[in-house]
């Protein structure tokens, strides 16, 4: 509607039953300065009605007393019944007490009393009554577009009042957890953190106080949550906290998506690609080792040396297959761990065994340090094979030729109920800043100029996540130039907690994880 | 000398295990799709099988369950070696009573480990 532009014809609908007040309200108008006016007379309730529906008018003007004893309070909700968007300025002589305010309550868009009217008034309540409609219909549609947007997006809402702890919820943010009625703790910031699944409460706590305490720009966490039937779904929730004068945050809102088919869709391309990635890396590495292994005949040590490159190269794009892999995995919270009491000098041994080949390559002493009496710990015997052998492989990979390396074993002074392991090595060691993210998700801190880039910056943050769920801690130190500590712990089998699995035996054996280092010689 | 069948469809895979096979003193017979695995394992009765999970005609799983049908192949030890996702087959070849479940490229040495476990040996042959 434009009807407030310069030049352009008003055109203004008078609802009244009587013709004297048709003839007074065009005096009125024809006064009014800067401003031109159409005016069409409509005489009852139902003539009013027509036209107004008709949709040619930029305003009405309605009296309180209709034909037939009916009142325009009754032509307002009818209006408001069929979404009439005309502004509608009322009528009402002085005799009609609180009328006024009850008009505009049902959508009157202003009130004037007859008798007190002026034309620069009437001028200037037209205008403003058609400036205020224009914008209820430019937010109605604001609003409109916002909900299909939501509804295209299939985001639920939430707004959480931290001052009383209270928040509130979107009809889509409930029904996308299959709820189509409210629960009864439907205002409470439990109704979502408790269908949180327990692995992932933890994460989305510190997001959303690292978020509070100012720490991140904004929210977004992924987590699975509990579904109406009982299964779990994947999603993402982005969030913004409002904050008072003093930085203080006292309120927090932000949307949440169904993120569990995009999830799986990754999984399954992943799945599909190293599978398909596998059937040539097989190939070669099968025919590479024939070679090296003499079975097609003897080769001069130039050709072996070269081999060898293969072999390591081909070796290392195993690996990160695998660590591709695991990595989906742990994103999308597949990664089992199945922990059962397990001795871990034998998978150290194995594991230190398996990677003195390589180690010797480089002259690098490998060695494990056991105490004899270590009790059992609860662990998954293929998961804790996967951490030491990429923790073992990095200090290989970083440690220049004729140093050492050591797996230490040990019960902590400070805590007595865990097994710690600490990789250490004599490398090139890490800056203090390199340190700080290098369990994150693609870090690959450069240790040495040499080095180069050849893995995914997966495999400490696999470890990470492997040994959490096991109930242990990660950490590092490191000293450039002296080298670098890698510890992580395991609970202990005798203080384990509900759900451990007793059987000792190792169960079928898996290639994963195994073997990464071949034989050349 | 031990004979053991090898299930594959992929020609190099199926060729370079033969040659890893023969080096350590073992006799390979080959099947390319499921249905050739019943029958040469009818045929030849091996002491062991290694077979590949996606096959032509029918995938491993369904090549184990034939064998578990016909009585002299019952009893035989099934190594799988695959491209599959280890994660999401492992736990269903467990359940199957396979011996071993590798994932390609399995190293040799875990390879070999596996088939002599699997047939009993105690000793390297070699």
């Amino acid at each position: 509607m434009t009807a407030t532009r310069k030049n352009q014809v008003i055109q203004v609908l008078l609802i009244d039953d009587a013709e004297y007040e048709y003839v007074i309200t065009e005096t009125l108008l024809e006064d009014v300065v800067g401003m031109r006016f159409e005016l069409t007379w409509a005489s009852t309730y139902e003539d009013g009605l027509e036209k107004i529906c008709s949709g040619n008018h930029d305003v009405a003007l309605l009296d309180y007393r209709l034909d037939d004893g009916r009142t325009g309070l009754e032509f307002l909700d009818e209006t408001d019944r069929r979404r009439i968007d005309c502004p509608i300025i009322f009528m009402t002589n002085n005799s009609d007490g609180n009328i006024d305010a009850e008009a505009l309550h049902r959508g009157a868009s202003d009130y004037l009393v007859k008798g007190e009217v002026a034309p620069d008034l009437l001028g200037r309540a037209i205008r403003y009554a058609i400036q205020r409609a224009e914008h209820v219909i430019e937010l109605r549609h604001s609003n409109e577009r916002y909900d299909l947007a939501l509804q295209g997006a299939r985001d639920g809402l939430w707004d959480w009042q931290l001052t009383d702890d209270r928040i509130s919820y979107s009809d889509r943010w409930w029904s996308m957890l299959g709820h189509d009625a409210l629960p009864t703790d439907a205002d409470r910031p439990g109704a979502w953190l408790d269908r949180i699944h327990e692995d992932d409460r933890d994460s989305v706590m510190t997001a959303i106080h690292s978020h509070l305490d100012g720490l991140t720009s904004h929210l977004e966490c992924e987590y699975r949550m509990l579904h109406a039937d009982g299964k779990h779904r994947w999603m993402l929730t982005r969030g913004l906290a409002v904050r008072d004068h003093e930085g203080r945050p006292t309120r927090m809102a932000g949307s949440q998506t169904d993120i569990t088919d995009r999830k799986t869709a990754v999984e399954h391309l992943l799945s599909h690609v190293s599978h398909e990635l596998r059937t040539p890396l097989n190939a070669a590495y099968q025919f590479l080792t024939i070679l090296l292994d003499g079975l097609a005949g003897d080769m001069t040590t130039e050709q072996r040396e070269f081999l060898g490159i293969v072999l390591r190269n081909t070796n290392q794009l195993r690996t990160m297959i695998e660590d591709l892999m695991s990595v989906t995995r742990t994103t999308t919270g597949k990664l089992t761990i199945q922990p059962r009491e397990t001795r871990l000098e034998t998978i150290i041994s194995e594991r230190v065994e398996a990677d003195s080949i390589g180690a010797s390559e480089k002259n690098i002493t490998l060695t494990a340090v056991i105490p004899d009496g270590l009790p059992a710990v609860l662990a998954d015997p293929n998961r804790i094979h996967q951490v030491l052998g990429n923790l073992i492989g990095n200090a290989i990979k970083f440690t220049p030729s004729d140093g050492s390396i050591e797996v230490h074993a040990r019960i902590p002074e400070e805590n007595d109920d865990q097994l710690q392991i600490d990789v250490i090595d004599t490398g090139c060691g890490i800056a203090q800043d390199g340190l700080a993210g290098i369990f994150e998700q693609f870090t690959q801190v450069k240790r040495d100029l040499d080095s180069g880039r050849d893995g995914l910056g997966l495999g400490l943050y696999i470890c990470r996540d492997i040994v959490g769920r096991h109930g242990g801690r990660i950490w590092a130190r490191s000293r450039v130039d002296h080298g670098s500590t890698f510890s992580f712990t395991l609970p202990l089998a005798s203080c384990q907690g509900p759900g451990a699995n007793h059987d000792d035996s190792p169960g079928i054996p898996c290639g994963t994880g195994t073997g990464r280092a071949t034989r050349l010689t | 000398m031990t004979k053991i069948l090898i299930v594959e469809d992929d020609h190099a895979a199926r060729k370079g295990l033969g040659i890893r096979l023969r080096a350590h003193k073992f006799e390979a017979v080959f099947a390319i799709d499921s249905v050739a695995a019943v029958k040469t394992a009818l045929a030849e009765r091996p002491d062991l099988v290694i077979l590949d999970l996606g096959l032509p005609g029918g995938d491993g799983f369904r090549v184990i369950h034939r064998f578990q049908d016909l009585a002299p192949l019952a009893e035989m030890p099934v190594i799988i070696l695959t491209g599959r996702d280890t994660h999401t087959n492992r736990q269903r070849a467990e359940e199957m009573g396979v011996r071993a479940f590798l994932q390609k490229p399995a190293d040799n040495d875990v390879l070999l480990a596996r088939i002599r476990e699997a047939i009993g040996e105690k000793k390297p042959v070699d």
